[in-house]
């Protein structure tokens, strides 16, 4: 069976049109692969492309050159190029994605941010919120927050919104951008042990994580974009 | 997937609109698949707003298909259509939001003959039935039911926008052309508007085509992008991908224009 992610000589270059056309080279020839169950960790400093990898696996970016073929049910989809309802189609069954940042919408409540996944999904309202429910509990969101928008919430409480959301629905494959970012100790090992847990059952994941020891227990392996591992 | 038996809802091709030596749209194309919401943006004259008539059959086009899929999946071109098929497919297929809510509602009735009318015009007969409909509908777009009985004159802008959503939607249209929905409203009352246009469109699986130069608004409405300029799409594609990897210079000043607060 082939890998659930692999990236095939990936290549990424901005064009800034406002800055008089100036490029960054940010992706010269990205190859790598993740299987299910292993939780990868991108190893290279901040600046070099780690994120920009995520975005362009998660069809975010258009990478000019390369591929990413994702595994997707019965079959594989190339990311690169794939028809916009396709990706869509990824991103919902397939593939999980926890950005640093949440994007938070007016008067839209906390459970119903996550239960959102899972509700693209076809599950019903109440299952939904009742799953939502119990990842919020998992990272200690106190409950009094649930039915409020997340917008007037602490960096570490939307973060947290943000993990719950990116974990809810058990996509079998996941892209962590700093996941644990801004949070205080106690939040991290939590969010630390849903990853462990989503890893085991067979959770393939590929991921950015600054802090060394969080990178020590959420990952099996490392990885660098350019060049052999650490 | 199943999904490759699907066919387009809407498929345009070629869609050209000159007036006299001006280009007003030239050569756009794209398919809308069903549930699904299209953003077109651009600045005021880059072609949006012609492009929406020409679709919607407000604007007759210089060339170019436009080929509807109708309930009983057979491809119809909407351009050749007789007037009194394409107003049949108006009153059953589509719906039209428009931007100054006074140009979609009729003034001198009430909110709950607004929202009866477009039921009347398919038929239906029972005065109970339509009330209920129309109080139903009120309460889906947040407006007071006990105003049903109250003129339009005497809403808010914002209530009289959700008005107009309620009068469209109560015939379970399947594609909605919605021209700068949240335009003349003030912040607070466009958030309210957003949410609500959001959680319809999801729950009724509609279709829809928006057009605004409001970015942040496509963020929020619209599955896919078609960034206009000068009568022309200069860039397509998934709204993320647009707004956050934007390709074409135009889209690069227009999202990097953006203040963000």
């Amino acid at each position: 069976m082939s890998p659930a992610v692999t990236v095939e000589d990936l290549r990424k270059t901005f064009t800034l049109h406002t800055q008089g056309g100036q490029e960054l080279s940010v992706l010269r020839g990205v190859s790598l692969s993740v299987e299910p169950g292993e939780c990868v960790a991108l190893a290279d400093p901040s600046g070099s492309g780690k994120s920009t990898l995520l975005r362009c696996i998660y069809g975010n970016y258009r990478p000019q050159v390369g591929r990413v073929l994702v595994r997707h049910g019965e079959g594989v989809v190339d990311m690169v190029g794939a028809e916009p309802r396709a990706v869509l189609e990824v991103r919902r069954r397939s593939l999980g994605y926890v950005s640093q940042f949440l994007r938070v919408i007016p008067r839209v409540p906390a459970l119903d941010v996550v239960a959102e996944p899972l509700r693209a999904l076809g599950v019903t309202r109440q299952d939904a919120a009742a799953r939502a429910a119990a990842v919020l509990a998992r990272l200690r969101i106190p409950e009094r927050l649930w039915a409020l928008s997340p917008v007037t919430f602490s960096g570490g409480e939307q973060q947290r919104i943000n993990v719950a959301r990116g974990l809810v629905a058990d996509h079998p494959i996941l892209l962590l951008d700093e996941p644990t970012a801004s949070l205080d100790a106690d939040s991290r090992a939590r969010v630390v042990e849903l990853i462990v847990e989503a890893r085991r059952r067979g959770t393939a994941m590929l991921g950015t994580f600054h802090d060394a020891e969080v990178r020590a227990a959420v990952s099996t392996r490392l990885a660098t974009l350019h060049g052999v591992a650490a | 997937m199943s999904d490759d038996v699907e066919r387009p809802l809407l498929r345009v091709r070629g869609l050209t609109r000159w007036y006299g030596p001006q280009v007003g749209c030239l050569d756009v194309g794209f398919d809308l698949w069903p549930g699904e919401v299209l953003g077109v943006v651009g600045e005021s004259g880059s072609g949006k707003t012609t492009v929406l008539g020409c679709l919607s059959g407000r604007v007759v086009p210089t060339a170019g298909t436009v080929e509807f899929t109708t309930r009983e999946g057979l491809g119809v071109d909407v351009l050749r259509l007789s007037e009194a098929e394409r107003r049949r497919l108006a009153r059953t297929d589509w719906g039209v939001v428009h931007q100054n809510p006074r140009d979609g509602l009729r003034m001198g009735v009430t909110a709950g003959a607004n929202v009866g009318e477009r039921l009347m015009a398919l038929g239906a007969r029972h005065y109970g039935a339509i009330r209920e409909a129309a109080l139903d509908w009120l309460g889906q777009v947040e407006i007071d039911t006990g105003r049903i009985d109250d003129l339009p004159e005497t809403f808010s802008g914002g209530m009289q926008q959700r008005l107009q959503i309620a009068r469209n939607l109560v015939t379970r249209p399947r594609l909605v052309f919605m021209d700068e929905p949240t335009g003349g409203l003030d912040v607070s009352v466009q958030a309210r508007l957003l949410d609500l246009l959001r959680t319809l469109v999801a729950d009724l699986g509609l279709s829809a085509i928006v057009v605004t130069h409001d970015l942040a608004v496509t963020r929020l409405l619209a599955h896919r992008l078609l960034v206009m300029r000068r009568g022309q799409v200069v860039e397509s594609g998934l709204t993320d991908q647009v707004l956050d990897d934007p390709q074409h210079p135009y889209t690069q000043l227009l999202v990097s224009s953006v203040l963000q607060p």
